[in-house]
């Protein structure tokens, strides 16, 4: 009888925790993050062509991605391959970079299937011109596909940043798609570091 | 006693669902960092050495040493919290007391411009705001900084073309107008109709600038429009359709053979009691 009952609370507090607690926070910073280098002193001029982010295994070129006629940003076509919005900023200069890659495809992971596992202060690279450029994670977010937040994601900003996206959520079968977009934002640091 | 196998059954099946709803959307701030930028605006005020510091420990104190005027220093990013602003003449110790101080709360996502404005004899500093949010309509977004004494009062309009703003006095900043991008000239034109210069400028969509107006030696005026905020390109409509569910198909697979596992274990259980009564009955 007193399996059936550890068993019966083990069950409890786990729907108890399902049910009550939050999915852990998205993280944010703890540190200060040193101001950017200046990205005219570098003369970077090529697109970028290698993506780098080591703590989640990515290590893959970078094709350029444009704006559909519908005006959404168009997926890579290769699900192990990330892609890079080749006509707004490029990673490097002053704007908001944009680079997104799939999560999955309809059978197996896909090249940003771990996404989701970056943390404030975690390193993405980019390479361009033969120079890694090297983020540093300031905050992730998850956004339903229908209040995307358009401002905050392609925005102008001050320095040169990064916003990675891939998707999440649960997957809506008769949209054969994802609801949510997952966005990493990074900030470029010096080089120094 | 059949009870507890269906009862074991059912905790385990109990305990695999929940792994599955957890997660709802949760949006947080794009960054936890603000924006600070310092700048000299008076012209009459001599070269100054300016101190930042912020009032939680752990900061390293940042001194600019010599900034004059008409200088406007990059953005800094800075953690979200209180920092003090002091502004003492260039050269002299820290020990001294510093001409000016003032406080600034940067909050995320937050721009700020911590200015010395005015004359010499009424220097002030200020905490101007900067709004680098995305211009409507992928506009772009400018604002006049206006740093001239000698021209106290001024126009700034697009060559040939709508006004941006108008009577701007000394040591005041306008808000950001809303202009079409491109590449224009613009008309600066002091009060009383004299002096008016003209600047070529290109304003890109989406971006925001502050033009600011400065006095010029020995006579005239100078301008720097300066990129506030920056972006290329056609803004994107949404997000991106990056996913084909195979995770979602893999995760139903795991609990489609988990659940059979379940039934199994019950099935045995069930067929194992039924032989005992039958062997016991014999």
């Amino acid at each position: 009888m007193w399996i059936v009952g550890w068993s019966a609370v083990v069950t409890a507090v786990l729907w108890a925790v399902a049910v009550y607690v939050q999915p852990p926070p998205l993280w944010r910073p703890g540190q200060g993050i040193p101001p950017p280098p200046d990205a005219t002193a570098m003369q970077l001029t090529g697109p970028p062509t290698w993506l780098r982010i080591t703590k989640i295994s990515v290590d893959a070129p970078l094709v350029p991605l444009r704006l559909e006629k519908s005006g959404e940003l168009e997926a890579p076509k290769d699900y192990d391959t990330p892609g890079w919005y080749a006509d707004g900023t490029p990673p490097g200069d002053t704007g908001p970079a944009v680079i997104a890659g799939h999560v999955d495809s309809r059978v197996a992971s896909a090249v940003f299937r771990h996404l989701e596992d970056l943390r404030a202060g975690d390193l993405i690279e980019v390479q361009r011109d033969g120079v890694w450029l090297k983020f540093s994670v300031v905050s992730t977010g998850r956004y339903p596909k229908g209040h995307f937040p358009t401002a905050q994601v392609y925005g102008p900003t001050p320095d040169a940043q990064l916003r990675v996206i891939t998707c999440g959520g649960s997957f809506d079968r008769a949209r054969n798609s994802y609801r949510d977009n997952l966005v990493v934002f990074a900030i470029m640091k010096s080089n120094d570091y | 006693m059949p009870m507890r196998r269906w009862l074991a059954g059912l905790t385990v099946v109990g305990l695999t669902t929940p792994l599955c709803v957890l997660g709802a959307a949760s949006p947080v701030h794009a960054q936890d960092v603000g924006y600070v930028r310092l700048a000299h605006l008076s012209p009459d005020t001599p070269e100054v050495d300016v101190y930042l510091n912020s009032q939680s420990s752990g900061f390293k104190e940042q001194v600019f040493p010599g900034v004059g005027y008409g200088v406007m220093s990059k953005y800094l990013a800075l953690p979200v919290g209180g920092y003090t602003v002091a502004m003492r003449l260039s050269g002299a110790a820290p020990t001294t007391p510093a001409v000016l101080t003032t406080q600034v709360s940067v909050s995320a996502g937050g721009a700020y411009t911590v200015a010395g404005v005015g004359r010499y004899a009424g220097l002030g500093l200020k905490v101007l705001k900067d709004d680098l949010t995305l211009p409507a309509e992928n506009k772009t977004k400018v604002r006049i900084v206006q740093a001239s004494v000698k021209a106290p009062i001024l126009g700034v309009s697009v060559a040939n073309g709508p006004s941006i703003a108008e009577n701007v006095a000394f040591a005041t900043t306008t808000d950001y107008q809303l202009v079409d991008p491109g590449n224009w000239r613009l008309m600066i034109r002091p009060a009383g109709g004299s002096g008016a210069k003209e600047v070529s400028t290109n304003l890109g969509a989406g971006s925001v600038y502050s033009l600011l107006i400065l006095d010029s030696k020995p006579s005239g005026l100078k301008t720097e429009l300066r990129v506030d905020a920056l972006r290329q390109g056609g803004v994107p409509d949404g997000g991106v359709q990056t996913g084909g569910g195979g995770l979602e198909n893999l995760k139903l697979a795991a609990m489609g053979l988990i659940g059979s596992v379940v039934l199994l274990l019950l099935a045995v259980g069930v067929i194992l009691r039924v032989r005992r009564a039958r062997s016991k009955v014999l």
